[in-house]
């Protein structure tokens, strides 16, 4: 557990103090740059939906596209890989302590279906791919979740910064999440062909596996999108495309793992999470662990420390524990929140419906956790407040790049801006 | 003309309604455009008021033949197809490509054949809006076969302008201009929100003498409702926008 960011962490900062402490006000260290044109941010919209597929810069009535990139101040954004890294590794650990306790899975509401699976898995890929959300309090540094399934958003933190670059005079990171991710891929597959999995009528999802597959493209692979487990055919643990037998020498599953799980068993979803030779498949089953919103809640029940991922999570509860507390300090989330549908703040909602939602919580144990709320700092910016969200990427336990959000709300959801993240100019600090 | 210049004339700047456009189909296009060609059948039956959108639901190329009818009457085409025509991208579209399960190609062809049909047209940026929508988008088998490129999509409310958003633009009217009365089940929540603010909602039927009627959106019960909503849980889940997809996870604390 004791890698390079733990290090990096212990030396150049006091975690506590810097996360809760007196220097914990991050306001002078993030801030928003110069707005560009008009007529330039539509010029990069175009870019991007005809060359990078990203098509939906457009939600409802209006553009998501920021005219405005984050700035982060450098010193900042190291401590925020080091957390993000150090997290990541925690968790890594935990996953696989958790693989072999059943009675945990069933704790952080892992599907049923799952947990017979997790059994036959030693360790998983080495291929991990996390996205913290980082949210700036005025109490440090809070994440609100973490994303280890099928974490999205490579193509905003890949693409933007290069299409604002020209525009900015601060600093680009000194490397992109694609770019990283192809490394790692590259590094473990030496070739062949890749299947990439996501569930069909997802333009979002397709829209995230086209970049991922071109960027394998680029560096040799073959590559094919599927939209269901049952295009592949196994064999003793390798498979082929059930269309023309082609060998599958990777499997890169953008495809829930929840969902696969619900899927009926001729379609052959068990064969993604079992034990694979000749297959590689990225993410692994073990990814459903961290995924879970409800993790926080049976961190004690493990031997593995996770002291940084705990620092940052905010408090969690049993639903039933917060049964008349005040509902504006807490937020409820299913244990796998893919839709914003079911994350609900207490301040958001009426007495009654909050009321309902927790006996429902309550009832459903395993399906709900209870976070405590925190307030996200705003920023003065040219489309009025927005809180930001920086969603650090960690890719084979190294840090790279972010996908950036900035929401007229707390919760951070579709209708959120995506902007760029660059590094302040040290005349910006003052 | 590119790519860029054919997105411009389906999705005009200076239109209110040119950043509806999808761009997915725009994304596939051979670059530059491959030859134009003009519409021949040209009769526009429709009569254009500034008050009124109309939302087109036709299979297929119909619906771009239709919307550049409707254009020649004034009307703003908006393709809103959001569904990719192949698996590939078009760099390497050729061998070892799976048949798509919606014929999304034949509609992009129609796109890029008729820009500059459309762009001869010199519309005014206000020009009312004619949404064009694939009838065919989200039809298939639940579990399709292994052989074929799922491409289906469905429509949701943040693909279109809000209630409040077209009765600010001075919309007062939507028709829907279509083969069937009953209303597609992606489609229904949409022209219930429409109605609901106050819109006033009609129906055309296609192939008929152009005579829109007030449209009776049925209020379907709460069992039909849960039943189509599981329907399209298990064919298409939704983010918290009710949009395609489920990336954008929501983060909020």
């Amino acid at each position: 557990l004791i890698g390079e960011s733990r290090q990096w962490l212990s030396r150049n900062v006091e975690p506590a103090c810097r996360l809760r402490g007196d220097r914990a006000d991050v306001r002078d260290r993030i801030a928003l740059g110069k707005p560009l044109p008009d007529e330039v941010l539509g010029h990069i919209e175009r870019v991007l939906n005809l060359n990078h597929a990203k098509w939906d810069t457009h939600v409802g009535d209006g553009r998501v596209l920021s005219a405005e990139p984050l700035l982060i101040r450098e010193d900042e954004w190291r401590l925020l890989c080091a957390l993000a890294e150090t997290a990541a590794q925690e968790l890594v650990a935990a996953e696989r302590e958790i693989a072999l306790k059943k009675d945990i899975q069933k704790l952080i509401g892992l599907p049923r279906r799952l947990q017979n699976l997790l059994q036959d898995v030693e360790s998983g890929s080495d291929i991990r791919t996390f996205r913290f959300d980082f949210h700036p309090t005025a109490t440090g540094w809070v994440i609100s979740e973490v994303n280890s399934d099928v974490p999205g958003g490579f193509g905003e933190a890949s693409f933007l910064p290069s299409l604002y670059k020209e525009f900015t005079d601060a600093t680009p990171l000194p490397k992109v999440p694609l770019d990283l991710w192809g490394e790692v891929m590259q590094s473990h597959l030496s070739g062949g062909t890749i299947a990439f999995l996501y569930a069909p009528g997802f333009l979002e999802d397709e829209q995230v596996v086209r970049v991922l597959a071109r960027e394998l493209r680029e560096r040799g692979f073959n590559t094919r999108l599927i939209q269901s487990p049952f295009a592949l055919k196994w064999n003793n643990s390798c498979a082929v495309f059930r269309s023309d037998r082609t060998k599958v020498d990777g499997v890169v599953r953008f495809y829930q793992a929840e969902w696969l799980s619900q899927l009926p068993s001729w379609s052959g979803w068990k064969n993604l999470f079992g034990l694979t030779y000749g297959t590689h498949v990225v993410n692994p089953t073990i990814s459903a662990i961290s995924e879970s919103k409800r993790l926080r809640l049976c961190l004690h029940c493990v031997s593995t420390r996770t002291d940084t991922f705990q620092l940052l999570l905010p408090e969690c509860r049993e639903p039933s524990d917060i049964v008349g507390l005040p509902k504006d300090d807490w937020v409820l989330k299913a244990t796998y929140s893919n839709t914003g549908d079911d994350v609900h703040l207490g301040t958001d909602i009426s007495s009654s419906d909050w009321s309902g939602l927790l006996a429902k919580a309550s009832r459903q144990r395993e399906g709900w956790v209870a976070q405590r709320r925190f307030e996200t700092l705003s920023l003065p910016s040219i489309a009025g407040s927005l809180k930001p969200c920086v969603g650090v990427f960690v890719i084979g336990g190294q840090a790279t790049g972010a996908y950036v959000r900035l929401s007229r709300t707390q919760l951070t959801n579709g209708y959120a801006l995506e902007a760029p993240l660059f590094i302040m100019k040290p005349k910006e600090h003052q | 003309m590119n790519r860029e210049q054919g997105l411009l004339i389906w999705a005009p700047k200076l239109s209110p309604w040119g950043a509806w456009t999808k761009p997915v189909l725009f994304s596939f296009m051979s670059d530059p455009l491959p030859q134009q060609v003009a519409l021949t059948d040209t009769r526009s039956k429709f009569v254009a008021s500034r008050e009124t959108a109309i939302l087109v639901e036709l299979p297929g190329t119909e619906t771009v033949v239709t919307g550049l009818q409707l254009a020649s009457s004034g009307y703003q085409p908006i393709p809103l197809f959001n569904a990719s025509p192949y698996a590939l991208d078009s760099s390497s579209f050729g061998t070892g490509e799976l048949p798509a399960l919606v014929d999304v190609m034949s509609i992009m062809r129609a796109l890029e054949r008729y820009t500059e049909y459309l762009n001869s047209m010199n519309l005014p940026d206000s020009a009312p809006p004619a949404f064009l929508l694939d009838a065919n988008r989200s039809k298939g088998p639940l579990f399709p076969p292994a052989e074929v490129f799922d491409n289906r999509s469905i429509v949701r409310a943040s693909d279109l302008p809000s209630g409040e958003l077209l009765n600010q633009a001075g919309i007062r009217r939507v028709i829907l201009l279509r083969t069937t009365d009953r209303l597609s089940r992606d489609l229904h929540p949409i022209v219930w929100s429409w109605h609901n603010f106050g819109l006033q909602i009609q129906i055309q039927h296609y192939a008929e003498e152009w005579d829109p009627q007030d449209y009776q959106i049925e209020h379907r019960n709460m069992f039909v409702v849960l039943f189509e909503k599981v329907l399209m849980w298990v064919s298409f889940r939704t983010n918290s926008i009710g949009s395609f997809g489920r990336t954008i996870h929501s983060a909020g604390g």
